[in-house]
């Protein structure tokens, strides 16, 4: 079997998100990482590999702009095997629909078995970039998904829904966006930190893998952003702190009562 | 310029946030001067006529019932494309929710 996980480079959590109210895209300026909710899907890769699956390659893969490339080297030193950098200026401004489309014809030309991503990136927080690949590959699509088993070539996947958890069985190959609730992603080791700058790191343009130049960018974007507003300003919550419990628990009963929010 | 609305069922009865889009999509086809109808999918007994025709009652014009597992996004974009395609449906309008995020996602790479 062999796995490609979607990984992107994002703004590090410690960096205040901004829009750029010129372009209306988000300001990606400032420190960078991996975005957190992929190093499940990386680690969910590992753990089919671990279970006994035989796994023959775990490829990360990413379209970004030269910076990139130390999500991918975070990403093998967390497991992967290697790593493939889409990365163009072409595909700059690129929306959800353009940037699946590319990353789709990436994958394309790896072939795999299985496309595992994190349910959300940290940055456009869209959820939506696995069914938009998983279209274009004509290959079945789950989205957080919260346990894969794999049996007899197929996956046993168990997936938060509407209305609780369904058990549902899926042929490969297939597109699975995991939650974050599926495992809890390891530490790299020392060693693969350093290692993971020799492993193999494979850059391509848009033309490597027969990217159409009008489908992509932001001349290939459909969306476009009319306006960008802050979210509406709320009150600072009420901390109680905990000195007392019983008195704590009483300042918490009547916190309730007074919005009647107690049957 | 017509409207087309996924409705979401459980258990014999419709998803609130489906409901609630069916109605925005009523409104807004009004707004428009078109129509606003509805997509349901599923493969169980509960998906009945009666069910499908109370989708009137938030302003859906019609509904279209296709048979096919529940839950999954596929086979939902897999009807929606065919409707769109056949009937000319000018936008495609969803409850919130991890199907609509799921089905949305599909159909706009599959148009």
């Amino acid at each position: 079997m062999k796995i490609c996980v979607l990984v992107k480079e994002v703004p590090d959590a410690a960096v205040e998100k901004r829009m750029d109210p010129g372009t209306g895209r988000l300001d990606r300026s400032g420190e960078k990482n991996l975005n957190p909710f992929d190093t499940h899907a990386i680690e969910a890769a590992m753990q089919v590999r671990e279970g006994g699956v035989d796994v023959d390659e775990i490829v990360a893969v990413t379209m970004g702009p030269e910076s990139a490339f130390r999500a991918l080297h975070k990403a093998v030193s967390l497991g992967a095997d290697r790593s493939v950098h889409l990365t163009d200026e072409a595909l700059s401004g690129s929306d959800v629909c353009a940037t699946g489309y590319a990353l789709a014809r990436v994958l394309e030309s790896e072939s795999p078995d299985l496309v595992l991503l994190g349910q959300q990136s940290d940055d456009g927080e869209c959820y939506t970039i696995g069914a938009v690949v998983a279209d274009h590959l004509k290959m079945l699509s789950l989205t957080q998904v919260i346990k894969i088993d794999v049996e007899g070539g197929k996956l046993r996947c168990e997936r938060q829904a509407e209305y609780g958890y369904d058990t549902v069985e899926v042929e490969l190959p297939a597109v699975i966006s995991v939650g974050d609730a599926i495992n809890e992603p390891r530490y790299p080791s020392l060693k693969a930190i350093m290692g993971a700058k020799k492993k193999q790191l494979d850059t391509k343009s848009a033309g490597d893998v027969g990217i159409e130049p009008d489908r992509v960018g932001e001349q290939g974007s459909r969306t476009s952003v009319l306006g960008v507003n802050p979210p509406a300003e709320k009150d600072a919550g009420e901390i109680i702190e905990d000195e007392d419990t019983n008195e704590t628990v009483e300042k918490i009963v009547s916190w309730l009562e007074e919005r009647k929010l107690l049957a | 310029m017509s409207i087309l609305v996924y409705a979401l069922h459980y258990e014999g009865e419709f998803n609130k946030n489906s409901l609630g889009a069916v109605s925005e999509g009523a409104k807004l086809a009004k707004e428009l001067g078109s129509e606003c109808a509805a997509v349901v999918v599923g493969d169980g007994d509960d998906l009945t006529d009666d069910l499908c025709a109370s989708l009137g009652e938030y302003g859906a014009g019609k509904v279209f019932r296709a048979k096919g597992p529940e839950g999954l996004g596929a086979p939902v974009v897999d009807a929606m494309a065919k409707v769109i395609s056949d009937e000319g449906y000018s936008y495609a309008l969803f409850g919130g929710g991890l199907l609509g995020f799921e089905i949305g996602a599909g159909l706009t790479a599959r148009l």
